[in-house]
């Protein structure tokens, strides 16, 4: 990603970064790395400390009330930033696509969308400012980009994420088949269904394991742990790696699902 | 057909292990998605198709008394006899009757998925009359008494051993050592029975994908050609058909048309399209003395007046399940109905009620796919998504409720979720980088390794890298 | 109240009553309220595009100057010869009628509808669709339907100048085809794109399911 210098502005965008409950609990370093791209981007990173759920979970169980107040508190908590980003795409659409829907009978109708326009994914939001990180971030190895389905579909990531990618000193991008498939995660579905999950996460193991990337990766820890937790346990070489850590270039923390000692 | 939708969980389960049926439905992907993306490939105004097939269904469904008393007008004056039904048992006694006023005594019937819908098939074999399906697929699940498992492909979880094997044990007057080693031979073998059936019977019952108000007609469309020998040769057709079906003029039917057979079996258009307007005419050289037009409701007025109603604009392609992970991983059967896949987890609950239906629409990742390929756009995540918070709300308890509402009830808490996310992230490390096994998480670590956590929450690690680049 | 009106009702109460949705629909880009019939294709080479789509659809063509030529290529389609003697059944249609079918090698023939034992059937299109590779036929006193649908082979004969490009060119002119005694359309039009087909033995493509084997076309300029 070495193109022109960090554009100086009078006001660096001010970006409020909604970590995301998975990155918070289980890799901060998806976190870090995030800031230190956006950092490099020229833009000032807030992490506001009272950020919870963004109410997916709530939205997609049904529960309505509960996800409006959930959305709510992070609009009232992220609304005076310039951006909002996030490295997860499921948790972006949640707040750029559906809470706008929550809100469609209330006042804060016309709020909600404000707030919904200034909500990114990362790779979109590094696509939005067109090529202004400067960073280190060789990686000379195959990779694999598997499109979360929020993403891809929801988002219209298309192929901002991979074209991020293929500005990595040494990465050799590889396709693998049916890359946008649904992996089988869908948050509680993967422990409800977990038959069917697993019949999926099978399919998207069998499609990597035919591509034989060293590293896959993506833009939803969600998914990168039910694919790194399935090649696992079938003894898979292949690691699994959020993509802000590749476009940070910093891959000292063990791949997903993965001891020091595997790497 | 009983619904048995509530046991789709079961089901489900079994079917996801199911080698055969495993086998059979990777087909799928190398069939209809395959051919579907070249034809797609192949228009490159399929999106602006797309978008006037959505417009042209929603339009008319807004407007559908004055589309429908159009269609009846018209096709009355073409000499087709219309009759209403309310439930599926009132269109099953007025076929019945029909029958029995024609003294029928054999019936050939093309693929209807309304009439699957209201049990036909059975209530006129219990009223005695010898009912022969005409598609090849629905003709084989008929000799082995199964139902479809796919709106266009009803026979999909079948293999060509099986297809076989149903011929060699039913056809059991024909020499039982002759050659049915290709689909060739099985589908020669099916073709030299059904062409008696076809000259012999008295009444054709086909289903319509289509009625055009402008005209008064019914499309059928087919590719092995046995709507129009059934709906040519005997003396008196039937059709069985919905009140969603009503298109306004043929040149807009020419717009679904094209968006169907490119979704669904991915053709330029499927081998034969027919527009039936009435029976024969004085001049006519073939063709029904009487053509009977039934249209059933069977609760679409209802959903019309729902926020569900845009499930009506479905043209029924199969794209969406030929696309659903769920649906390519446990097959239609597994669903308990005649619509499976997504546009049955979000036609069934309102076909039927939500009770018996839940699973279907829970039952889903929420990925995309179906909308992404809908030839006429419906939002069917939107759906699914309104059909959960409908049974959220309907419901007093249940482990899963439980746990939402305990999660939103700490999420609304800062200060308790932080202390919570720490505790969580202190118990989900592990130096191997991954868990065997975590409570509470069978269904996960049962398929998959759970990957560890790094130990501590990330807001606590940006906490303290803050304290100490700026020490206060 | 009986079913018809029952029905209608509850439908027309459905279009007053305005609805509202749990979750509100998302707001639609597209800028596309109406649908216009306009299908995007350029109006050149429509010939080309046609003759490309009958062999896309496995349809076999041949062309000729004169109707009169018609049995002759109707004899070579279906490979009709002293040795491979066929019967052919001709659809009453002007176009075939007074033709010399015997020296063209069609020495069992007979006008009129399908019976058992004809192997090979002629019909005449209305249209041909340059869009989708297909013919447009229509039933009437000259055109019975289960031609198309009962020989092994079926041979349609379509006039050149009755090409159009789409679906909807064709589809919108079927209203100026009413019958004028009974105002309504023929009984049966029939879009016909390629021989009959199924997929349900295991996924792979069967061609005669219930229909004919093989679908051709006999392209002529003059009448």
């Amino acid at each position: 990603m070495k193109k022109a210098p960090p554009h100086v502005e009078h006001h660096p965008p001010h970006v409020g970064l909604y970590v995301t409950c998975l990155v918070d609990i289980m890799r901060p370093s998806v976190a870090f790395a995030t800031i230190k791209i956006l950092e490099a981007a020229g833009c000032r990173v807030s992490v506001p400390d009272t950020q919870t759920c963004c109410g997916q979970p709530a939205f997609n169980s049904g529960d309505l009330k509960s996800a409006r107040a959930l959305a709510s508190t992070v609009f009232n908590t992220f609304e005076h930033f310039d951006y909002v980003v996030a490295p997860s795409g499921s948790c972006a659409a949640m707040l750029k696509v559906h809470l706008p829907t929550l809100f469609s009978d209330s006042e804060d109708k016309a709020r909600a969308t404000r707030f919904a326009d200034r909500v990114f994914e990362l790779t979109a939001f590094l696509v939005h400012l067109t090529g202004r990180a400067q960073l280190e971030n060789a990686y000379v190895g195959r990779v694999a980009y598997h499109d979360g389905c929020s993403g891809k579909r929801e988002l219209g990531l298309g192929e901002g994420p991979r074209q991020l990618l293929q500005t990595i000193d040494g990465l050799e991008l590889v396709e693998i088949a049916d890359a946008d498939a649904c992996c089988g995660f869908g948050g509680t579905f993967s422990v409800t269904y977990p038959e069917i999950s697993n019949a999926m996460v099978s399919k998207k193991c069998n499609a990597l394991t035919d591509a034989a990337p060293d590293i896959l990766t993506g833009s939803e820890l969600g998914c990168l742990m039910n694919i790194a937790g399935k090649l696992r346990r079938s003894g898979s070489p292949i690691a699994c790696r959020h993509i802000a850590e590749l476009l940070a270039g910093d891959t000292s923390m063990p791949a997903i699902g993965s001891a020091k000692e595997d790497r | 057909m009983h619904p048995e939708t509530h046991h789709f969980s079961e089901r489900s389960k079994r079917a996801a292990q199911d080698k055969d049926l495993q086998d059979a439905l990777e087909g799928l992907a190398t069939g209809f998605v395959a051919r579907r993306k070249d034809a797609i490939a192949d228009c490159a105004h399929f999106e602006a198709l797309r978008n006037q097939g959505r417009d042209i269904r929603t339009r008319t469904c807004a407007d559908l008394e004055r589309h429908l008393l159009s269609f009846e007008a018209k096709a009355e004056q073409a000499g087709s006899r219309i009759h209403w039904a309310e439930t599926g048992d009132d269109a099953c006694a007025i076929v019945e009757k029909i029958c029995r006023d024609a003294e029928a005594q054999s019936i050939v019937k093309g693929k209807s998925m309304v009439s699957e819908e209201i049990g036909l098939n059975a209530h006129l074999e219990a009223s005695g009359y010898a009912v022969v399906e005409t598609d090849l697929g629905e003709y084989l699940l008929q000799l082995r008494g199964e139902t479809p498992s796919h709106i266009i492909a009803p026979a999909i979880h079948l293999s060509e051993h099986q297809a076989r094997a149903t011929f060699l044990k039913s056809h059991d007057t024909l020499n039982p050592k002759r050659d049915l080693g290709t689909p060739e031979t099985i589908v020669g073998e099916a073709r030299a029975l059904m062409r008696d059936k076809f000259l012999n019977a008295d009444v054709g019952i086909t289903g319509a994908n289509f009625l055009i108000a402008e005209t008064g007609s019914a499309v059928v469309v087919t590719n092995e050609g046995n709507g129009d020998l059934s709906a040519t040769l005997p003396k008196v057709h039937i059709i069985v058909t919905s009140l969603d079906k009503v298109v306004p003029t043929l040149g807009e039917t020419s717009i679904l048309l094209q968006l169907l057979a490119r979704s669904a079996t991915g053709q330029a258009m499927t081998a034969y399209t027919t527009l039936f307007t009435g029976p024969r005419h004085s001049t006519d050289l073939d063709g029904p003395d009487a053509c009977h037009i039934i249209i059933v409701d069977n609760g679409r007025s209802d959903i019309l007046a729902s926020d569900a109603a845009e499930v009506l604009n479905c043209i029924r392609c199969g794209a969406c399940l030929n696309h659903c992970p769920i649906y390519t991983t446990v097959g239609g059967h597994s669903y308990g109905w005649v619509y499976p896949g997504p546009i049955g987890a979000a036609l069934n609950p309102a076909l039927l009620d939500l009770a018996s239906t839940r699973d279907l629409p829970d039952a889903s990742t929420l990925c995309g796919r179906c909308e992404e390929v809908c030839p006429v756009k419906i939002p069917l995540p939107k759906l699914l998504r309104q059909w959960r918070a409908k049974d959220y709300a309907r419901r007093q308890t249940s482990r899963k409720k439980l746990a939402i509402m305990a999660w939103a009830w700490m999420a609304k808490r800062p200060t308790l979720y932080a202390l919570w996310a720490s505790v969580i992230a202190r118990a989900l490390k592990s130096r191997h980088g991954a868990h065997h096994t975590v409570p509470l998480a069978k269904g996960w670590t049962t398929h998959r390794d759970f990957p560890a956590s790094e130990g501590q929450t990330f807001q606590a690690q940006w906490r303290r890298a803050k304290k100490k680049a700026r020490p206060s | 109240m009986n079913s018809r009106a029952a029905i209608l009702n509850r439908i027309a109460k459905a279009g007053r009553e305005p609805t509202t949705s749990v979750i509100a629909p998302q707001s639609d880009q597209s800028g596309c309220t109406h649908a216009t019939l306009d299908t995007h294709t350029p109006d050149t080479d429509l010939w080309q595009r046609f003759t490309q789509r009958l062999k896309d659809n496995g349809i076999t063509s041949r062309q000729c100057r004169d109707a009169a030529e018609i049995p002759t290529c109707v004899a070579d389609l279906a490979n009709i010869t002293t040795s491979n003697p066929q019967r052919v059944c001709i659809a009453p249609h002007a176009m075939f009628q007074d033709r010399d079918w015997n020296t063209a090698g069609v020495s069992e023939m007979h006008y009129g509808s399908w019976k058992t034992g004809d192997g090979v059937a002629v019909s005449h299109a209305r249209l041909g669709i340059a869009d989708s590779g297909s013919l447009v036929l229509a039933s009437g006193e000259d055109s019975p339907t289960g031609l198309a649908f009962l020989p092994e082979i079926h041979i349609i004969a379509l006039q050149r100048n009755s090409l159009v490009a789409t679906l909807t060119d064709a589809m919108v002119r079927f209203a100026e085809w009413k019958n004028m005694k009974r105002n309504s359309l023929p009984r049966a039009i029939n879009i016909v794109s390629g021989a009959s087909r199924t997929a349900d033995i295991a996924g792979k493509i069967v061609h005669g399911a219930h229909g004919p084997r093989k679908l051709c076309v006999v392209i002529y300029d003059n009448a």
